[in-house]
């Protein structure tokens, strides 16, 4: 899952979220922090209430709010397909999976919320394109196998990591991806669901599944983010997150391919082999995925980020009369 | 009576029925506890903002009871919670191992007892 | 028990109009509030407004699959393969759900009048009806709680929460009671006591039961419904097109398994 740090090779410079190391160094060495140090890379689990070093509480929070961010718009291109499912129970489904969707938005921005940032604040650095949101949200869906393969493969890939943040060292955090990897499991048991039944279907409905695939494995690949070393994320450092993005990837690869290709898929990358000699249990070798097309995409220049973001601004607008008269402001902190 | 009279003693009776002095509804956290089935403690689910109780318990049952996974839900605002997490208080570092089964290993001594009363057990017999 | 088997050949069409206007009414309903979804003022209220829409598709799903069993047709056909003026939803429902007040006020109104109706069929002579309404009414409780304290929220609120309300209620006010206006064949039903209360009479015992909270939020009772024959015919253009929109995945390939 792109996370913030994950995004920083592709982002340009003044776009980048790194702290830079004079943060970090003069930190290091105070008794207070040498401790939190000690007990987060030893296991141990920080609480909202909890003192944490500045460098630490943003970047959980920059995590988490990005994450929020892409339930968030997530729901975008997904809720357009209600109206459109072709029967009752895919239409009961959908409007399931979407609300799960922004029930996880709300899980993610309480968490946020209690690090300090409003709800407000964040609409707001969401909507100027401050804070960003994945990739794979800034693409068009053009018909119904788009709605499978988003509900199958893109929440697989977001599961990926998100099973890996069960152990987060951030309390609220890993609890909250525990919650949200139990409902994700049935997303995407329904995003298969639809899948099997095109190919199963004529052959039109297969050829609609194939070209929407074409379509989406850039972007899946991409979604990850680019390779980065271990030793230079802080994330990983904090142990907010486990696992590197190519980490993730990979384990996406190990068990999405097969059963892509057990359905008769193609697979629109000539390059994609499994090479079992290489590393401890044999890697996927890939073409490289277009980092550019991310860089793009993430700073809102995609297919569709100006339409949602915009989407969202006009929603927003419109239900504002109902946070200021019956709703209202959050009470300061 | 005037309507602006009528609107008047409704503004006020509406507030008093909502006992809040200042008028703007505001949002705050609002922990909602849950447990699964009958017998299980409540267990800490999480929180919704809400401007007031009654809000707050729809959104816990949406949130945590949607799915009718939750047979009872407690709603708390946050702020009426008092906790307590000063380790000098929970903590506290002198030995108070006597206050805990851990305190009482009594191997060596039954040990000891038995051999003299002769009622050593063979190997394998319960202690 | 399935089937029409237990219900006398002369009311076969008049029940099945029945159950057809019924489920209609929760279709439009649902997907037009599932609309919401991800767009809701709050995050929270979001989740809670997906949920009564969803609760609505369930009950139609259910009244498709009891009408689909009992004139041999497969539900998803009966709900998705008829031409818009073939719907039997009440005029009410035709209103587009609009601004946070007016899909408040349409829930507000339908919710009160589809509970009379849903509470009396608790008591059908029909058991399969009266199972499924008996599901049906302990669901609305909750639809009922909510929207009633989002009514009274927004009728006490002295700006334009209030001024947004007032305007959906004169735009829905006027087709509020096409939800009980009377079925086709419905004295036949009654007097078979598959429907045990006639129209008329539920119409009467909603205006009662909603007086209270009327006079509370200081909001003008329902008109009578103009046009009755037609309280469930001649749909609005938006209907249309929303009809066209929903239809249009399975129109693709109405044969195909989706």
């Amino acid at each position: 899952m792109t996370d913030p740090l994950a995004l920083d090779p592709v982002l340009p410079e003044r776009e980048r979220t790194t702290p830079r190391s004079a943060e970090v160094t003069t930190a290091a060495g105070d008794a207070r922090y040498d401790r939190f140090v000690a007990h987060v890379q030893a296991g141990g689990i920080v609480e909202a209430t909890d003192w944490m070093p500045d460098e630490y509480r943003q970047g959980v929070l920059r995590f988490v709010e990005m994450h929020a961010n892409s339930e968030l718009m997530g729901v975008l291109p997904e809720r357009e397909w209600i109206m459109r499912a072709p029967t009752l129970r895919r239409k009961l489904a959908l409007t399931a999976k979407v609300q799960d969707e922004v029930g996880h938005a709300q899980l993610l921005y309480r968490v946020a919320e209690d690090l300090g940032k409003s709800r407000e604040a964040m609409m707001e650095d969401l909507l100027a394109g401050r804070t960003k949101f994945h990739n794979v949200f800034h693409y068009p869906t053009r018909t119904w196998a788009d709605v499978g393969i988003i509900a199958w493969l893109v929440d697989a890939a977001a599961i990926v990591a998100q099973q890996a943040l069960r152990d987060s060292s951030y309390g609220p955090y890993a609890r909250t991806m525990r919650k949200i990897c139990w409902e994700e499991s049935v997303h995407i048991m329904h995003g298969r669901d639809v899948v099997v039944t095109l190919m199963n279907g004529t052959a039109e409905q297969r050829a609609m599944v194939q070209e929407a695939l074409d379509r989406w494995w850039g972007p899946l690949m991409q979604m990850h983010g680019p390779r980065t070393p271990r030793e230079k994320d802080r994330d990983l450092f904090w142990r907010i997150k486990a696992k590197t993005s190519e980490e993730l990837r990979q384990e996406f690869l190990s068990i999405y391919v097969p059963r892509l290709l057990e359905l008769g898929l193609t697979i629109p990358d000539r390059e994609l082999r499994h090479d079992a000699a290489a590393g401890e249990s044999g890697e996927w070798r890939y073409q490289e995925p277009d980092w550019d097309e991310l860089r793009r995409v993430v700073t809102n220049h995609g297919p569709r980020s100006a339409e949602r973001i915009a989407f969202r601004q006009a929603a927003w607008d419109d239900s504002a009369w109902v946070r200021t008269t019956i709703l209202g402001a959050p009470i300061a902190a | 009576m005037t309507k602006a009279m009528t609107k008047a003693m409704t503004k006020a009776m509406t507030k008093a029925m909502t006992n809040d002095e200042s008028a703007p509804p505001r949002l705050e956290p609002w922990e909602v506890f849950r447990r699964e089935k009958d017998g299980e403690p409540m267990r800490h689910g999480g929180s919704v903002m809400a401007p007031d109780a009654e809000l707050a318990v729809h959104y816990a049952r949406e949130l945590y009871g949607r799915r009718q996974e939750s047979d009872r839900l407690w709603i708390v605002r946050r702020a009426d919670i008092v906790e307590l997490a000063d380790p000098d208080l929970l903590q506290p570092p002198l030995d108070r191992s006597f206050k805990k089964p851990g305190g009482y290993v009594m191997r060596d001594k039954l040990a000891e007892a038995r051999e003299r009363a002769g009622t050593t057990k063979p190997r394998g017999g319960s202690r | 028990m399935s089937g029409f088997d237990d219900i006398a050949p002369a009311l076969r069409e008049p029940l099945a109009g029945y159950l057809l206007a019924l489920a209609d009414d929760e279709f439009v309903l649902g997907f037009s509030d599932s609309e919401w979804t991800g767009i809701a003022p709050m995050l929270e209220e979001d989740v809670a407004m997906s949920s009564l829409a969803q609760d609505e598709l369930g009950h139609a799903a259910a009244l498709y699959a009891l009408l689909g069993e009992s004139i041999g047709r497969d539900p998803d056909a009966i709900a998705y393969d008829r031409p818009a003026e073939d719907f039997r939803h009440a005029r009410l429902l035709d209103h587009p759900r609009g601004d946070w007040a007016a899909t408040i006020a349409r829930r507000w109104l339908y919710d009160t009048a589809d509970g009379v109706r849903v509470e009396a069929l608790v008591g059908s002579s029909w058991q399969p009806l009266a199972d499924l309404a008996a599901l049906i009414a302990r669901e609305e409780r909750y639809h009922r709680l909510h929207v009633g304290t989002w009514i009274e929220r927004l009728a006490a609120d002295d700006g334009e929460a209030r001024r947004r309300l007032d305007t959906a209620w004169e735009r829905l006010g006027p087709d509020a009671a096409t939800v009980l206006a009377p079925l086709p064949g419905e004295e036949a039903l009654v007097a078979a006591g598959v429907v045990p209360v006639a129209s008329a009479e539920l119409e009467r015992g909603w205006r009662a039961s909603i007086a209270p909270t009327l006079s509370r939020c200081r909001l003008p009772a329902p008109p009578p419904v103009r046009e009755p024959g037609s309280a469930r015919q001649r749909h609005s253009t938006e209907f249309r097109d929303l009809h066209a929109e929903f239809t249009s995945v399975r129109r693709l390939d109405p044969a195909a398994a989706w």
